[in-house]
């Protein structure tokens, strides 16, 4: 691969492109501003891992946990009903999803701070709006112990429910959940070492020809 | 699936706001890149170039964000279409669209001299380039990334995890885009190898691919359990499923190779000699249109009409203050159910220093303690004094500072009501009776702690108030923009406009907008803390190293930041008992060694350290004042930090305190906008923070001193030492002020 600008035939375009005026763009730093501070998603609940399937009177019922394996602090779990006889989704249902620990939890190191703040219940309520995936009746719960949790899922009127038992792991450590953005500042100054250590390099002179 | 099923399939779509705004600005770039090109080179990048290249990006997001990337977990054949997407369509689109040169001349001019420049001509890195580029490795890489992440182990991970599935999505493009350029040599690449040698290059690929399709489709066992386990959503079982995947492989991956193997074949065989690149001609339509629309969005930009705006953000900010010292006094007297506990602490603070580093100092601009300058005027007549000599500086507000930041703590006022109903009427009357009594805008100059907090962080923002023409304003003798005319006043704290520089003491009032009559003073983007590091001195304010008091406002702002934030955490709260020392008395202990004792001593001895490598002697005070100033962008990033993340915690908030005022019920479990992604923000926040300071710094030191890495050293020292604690204290249990939850 050769990066150098064409020479034959295009003598015009490097003069050109050094002539560009040195123009500062309205758009491109706002942009990359805007494009920094929206980096971080915001979760939606996209499935994960299947964590139990069993029939229930006439429908299937799935849930699916996220990230897998569970682990204390913000999760999302999703759940899809389907007809047992014919698998077709059901999407009519008001389904709430209640996650508790079965034994004594363990007080837990470490959740991100703004989890700290209970938004919801132990009793969640699982929607579509919150799932990526449509078909999916997904929430999201803050568990704030490991080990093993009894799960609850209630949907429709008729009182139908799923019991079922998952294994919460313990929590990430905060390093290895954000070691993206510590490791950011290191490598940007290493890179700008680099730059100037490169800036400084003697210019090759021309041999004539 | 019924047909309910399907639209709610349809429907699945995912909001992936970081993937959006790469993909927006990767389009931006490479258009505002092609548009220069297309006026220059016409032949070279004609509108088919732009067409190709935004329908990779379009082919990108609709792989990443459509239903495929929601039914990946559920179906093979699906997740099989959005990799060939990744892999076939999008890596050759994007590279037919020659994006190298459009995007080096997409970005900042500065950016890519300065900063890609070395880099670009770097021997090491365009070995590394060309190894990578080999027909070789690149065929390689692309078969072994192929092969390696379809199996089960690799392919279960990815499934498993958004962080790994990320990965794998990562590798598919870019080494597609590696086994791409071979075959499309994107232009300025030149063509060192024959070019026959892609047909057995693309034939190679073509047969793993096949060999790999047919393993899918004729393995008698479901190889992934995940889809094994998944429910199903169509008739297809899941080894059909797999079987299916093995033909949507097969079939559109062979015709992926075969057509370009198939073009460059008859291209070979009825190759006559190269004809000569033909003559530059003129800029098709499409590129006049899209230069027009362009330069008529870049025109509109800064001709916002923020002059004839200001009056009514203004009154409005009135209204709501009037609204909030009204709920403050006469309220329920708990801060999430008040308008006074709710407003001023989480969401006017969160949203001024947001626009401060997306836009401006906005806050100053629509400030409703400005509208009492007038009226005070009235009142007290027109016989005015002068500010007193001895105040005219920065201590005055620093000691304010000082104070607010103890009594904020010490006192709770953040839950207190009724202390925050006080403090604005207290505010109002200090800004009537001032600037009642005394000149020019003293009140905003020499008092108002609000004010300064904004001068400092401003000089981090992406704007500042300026001349268009130096020309203009030399041929000028009329002076208006500081002197006012008959129907303008002038600026009232003395910025003359030629000689300013960044945005310390300017209100973005706007007058001298309006008074200058040459229409010569604007709000211009700039450089953001590009002003720290200008040694010039500047109208009003002098240089930096002449101004201690300066110093000591950016020290107390940039300290007060962390020290403002530790206050809410859970371990410096459990101090105070631990020490036997009551709420009070632990506050002003704490502030007194935040506030003061670690910014003097940790600032001396780095201006002790520094003053040896200087290049004149100055004093340590002076040579302090210089590189204080560095440390503004770092507190900056804490207040964001702290500011970002109350405002997004208790984001809700205020519906059920203005349902209350308003006399509907009020239903107090609001939601929030709080997710485990908003402690990446807060560090990134501190990350830019961080890393402006270092280069502030850095350049300060280059002006400074012949050994500039050096006399930086003990400020960068300083500065790593305070990012450390912030993330520290960013990690830590914190308080959720301004919520009903504790």
């Amino acid at each position: 691969m050769n990066f150098a600008l064409p020479i034959d035939g295009e003598r015009r375009l490097p003069a050109c492109l050094a002539g560009l005026r040195a123009q500062r763009s309205p758009i491109a730093f706002p942009a990359f501003l805007l494009s920094l501070f929206l980096v971080p998603q915001i979760a939606f609940a996209d499935g994960g891992a299947v964590l139990a399937q069993e029939v229930v009177g006439a429908c299937r019922v799935t849930l699916f946990g996220s990230p897998a394996p569970l682990r204390a602090g913000p999760a999302d779990l999703s759940v899809m009903l389907q007809d047992a006889a014919t698998g077709a989704p059901i999407l009519d249902r008001s389904v709430t999803i209640q996650i508790q620990a079965a034994a004594n939890p363990g007080s837990e190191a470490w959740v991100p701070p703004c989890c700290s703040m209970k938004t919801t219940t132990d009793a969640a309520s699982a929607t579509h709006a919150g799932a990526q995936n449509k078909l999916l009746y997904a929430a999201n719960v803050l568990l704030s112990s490991s080990g093993p949790h009894e799960v609850t899922i209630r949907f429709g009127d008729g009182g139908e429910s799923l019991h079922t038992q998952v294994a919460i792991q313990p929590p990430a450590p905060p390093l290895a959940a954000y070691w993206a953005f510590l490791a950011a500042p290191p490598l940007l100054i290493a890179g700008f070492a680099l730059n100037q250590r490169l800036r400084r390099r003697p210019v090759p002179s021309r041999k004539r020809e | 699936m019924n047909s309910d099923a399907a639209a709610a399939a349809f429907a699945s779509w995912k909001f992936e706001p970081g993937l959006v705004a790469g993909l927006l600005l990767a389009a931006i770039l490479y258009a505002r890149g092609w548009q220069r090109l297309q006026s220059r080179a016409p032949h070279r990048f004609p509108p088919w170039r732009l067409g190709c290249f935004l329908g990779g990006i379009v082919t990108i997001f609709f792989a990443l964000t459509s239903p495929l990337d929601a039914f990946a977990n559920f179906l093979l054949s699906i997740h099989m279409v959005q990799h060939l997407l990744l892999t076939m369509v999008a890596p050759p689109l994007l590279l037919l669209g020659a994006p190298w040169l459009p995007i080096l001349l997409g970005l900042p001019r500065r950016l890519t001299a300065d900063v890609l420049g070395p880099f670009l001509t770097w021997a090491p890195l365009r070995a590394a380039a060309a190894f990578l580029t080999h027909p070789v490795t690149a065929w390689l890489l692309f078969a072994i990334s192929n092969v390696a992440w379809h199996t089960p182990p690799l392919y279960e991970l990815a499934l498993h995890s958004t962080g790994w599935h990320r990965v794998e999505h990562g590798f598919f493009l870019g080494t597609a885009l590696l086994f791409w350029w071979n075959v499309i040599l994107p232009w300025p690449t030149h063509q060192t190898r024959p070019r026959w040698i892609v047909i057995p290059y693309l034939l190679l690929a073509d047969f793993q691919n096949t060999a790999l399709a047919a393993f899918f489709s004729f393995y008698d066992r479901v190889l992934y359990p995940t889809y094994a386990a998944a429910p199903r959503v169509t008739d297809l079982n899941a080894l059909s499923d797999q079987a299916a995947a093995g033909a949507i492989m097969w079939v559109p991956g062979s015709i992926a190779f075969l057509i370009p193997c198939g073009f460059i074949a008859v291209q070979f065989l009825s190759r006559k000699k190269t004809p000569p690149p033909p003559p530059p001609r003129r800029a098709a339509a499409s590129g006049i249109l899209f230069a027009f629309l362009i330069s008529k969005f870049k025109s509109a930009l800064p001709r916002l009409p923020l002059t004839k705006l200001r009056r009514p953000l203004q009154f409005a900010l009135l209204l709501l203050a009037a609204l909030v010292v009204w709920d403050g006094f006469t309220g329920p007297q708990v801060s999430a159910m008040n308008a006074a506990g709710v407003l001023p602490w989480t969401h006017w603070r969160g949203l001024t220093v947001l626009a401060l580093v997306f836009a401006g100092n906005l806050f100053c601009l629509s400030c409703p303690f400005m509208l009492v300058r007038d009226t005070a005027r009235r009142i007290f007549g027109s016989r005015q004094l002068p500010w007193p000599h001895f105040l005219r500086n920065k201590w005055l507000p620093v000691a304010l500072i000082a104070i607010y930041l103890w009594a904020y703590e010490g006192f709770s006022l953040w839950d207190r009501p009724w202390a925050t109903a006080a403090l604005i009427v207290g505010y109002f009357a200090a800004a009537t009776l001032i600037d009642g009594l005394f000149k020019g805008a003293s009140f905003c100059k020499y008092v108002c702690p609000i004010g300064q907090f904004h001068f400092v962080q401003s000089l981090a923002s992406p704007s500042e108030i300026r001349i268009r023409e130096p020309d203009v304003c030399r041929t000028c003798r009329t002076f208006d923009c500081i002197k006012g005319n008959a129907t303008r006043r002038g600026c009232e704290l003395q910025l003359f406009q030629p000689k300013k520089s960044g945005n310390m003491d300017c209100t973005f009032c706007l007058d001298c907008v309006s008074a200058c009559p040459h229409d010569n003073v604007a709000l211009q983007r700039t450089l953001p803390a590009s002003d720290l590091w200008n040694p010039a001195p500047r109208s009003s304010i002098g240089r930096w190293e002449s101004r201690p008091d300066l110093a000591a406002l950016v020290l107390v702002l940039t300290f007060g930041a962390f020290a403002n934030a530790a206050g809410m955490i859970t371990p410096i709260q459990s101090l105070a008992p631990a020490l036997g020392l009551s709420h009070l008395a632990f506050t002003t202990l704490f502030i007194a060694i935040s506030l003061v004792f670690l910014p003097l001593s940790t600032t001396f001895a780095a201006a002790s350290l520094t003053r040896p490598h200087e290049r004149t002697r100055a004093s340590v005070l002076r040579t302090l004042a210089a590189y204080a100033i560095s440390l503004a962008p770092l507190g900056f990033g804490m207040w964001l930090a702290h500011f970002v993340f109350h405002l997004l915690t208790a984001s809700h908030t205020p519906i059920p305190v203005f349902q209350r005022l308003f006399g509907l019920e009020p239903d107090w479990t609001v939601a929030s906008w709080a997710w485990p992604g908003l402690l990446g923000i807060e560090l990134l926040f501190l990350d830019a923070g961080f890393l402006l300071t270092l280069y502030a710094a850095w350049r300060i030191a280059k002006n400074r001193s012949p050994r500039p890495l050096r006399a930086a050293l003990p400020w960068a020292a300083l500065a790593a030492a305070l990012y450390v604690a912030g993330t520290w204290i960013i990690f830590q249990p914190m308080q959720m002020r301004g919520t009903l939850t504790p």
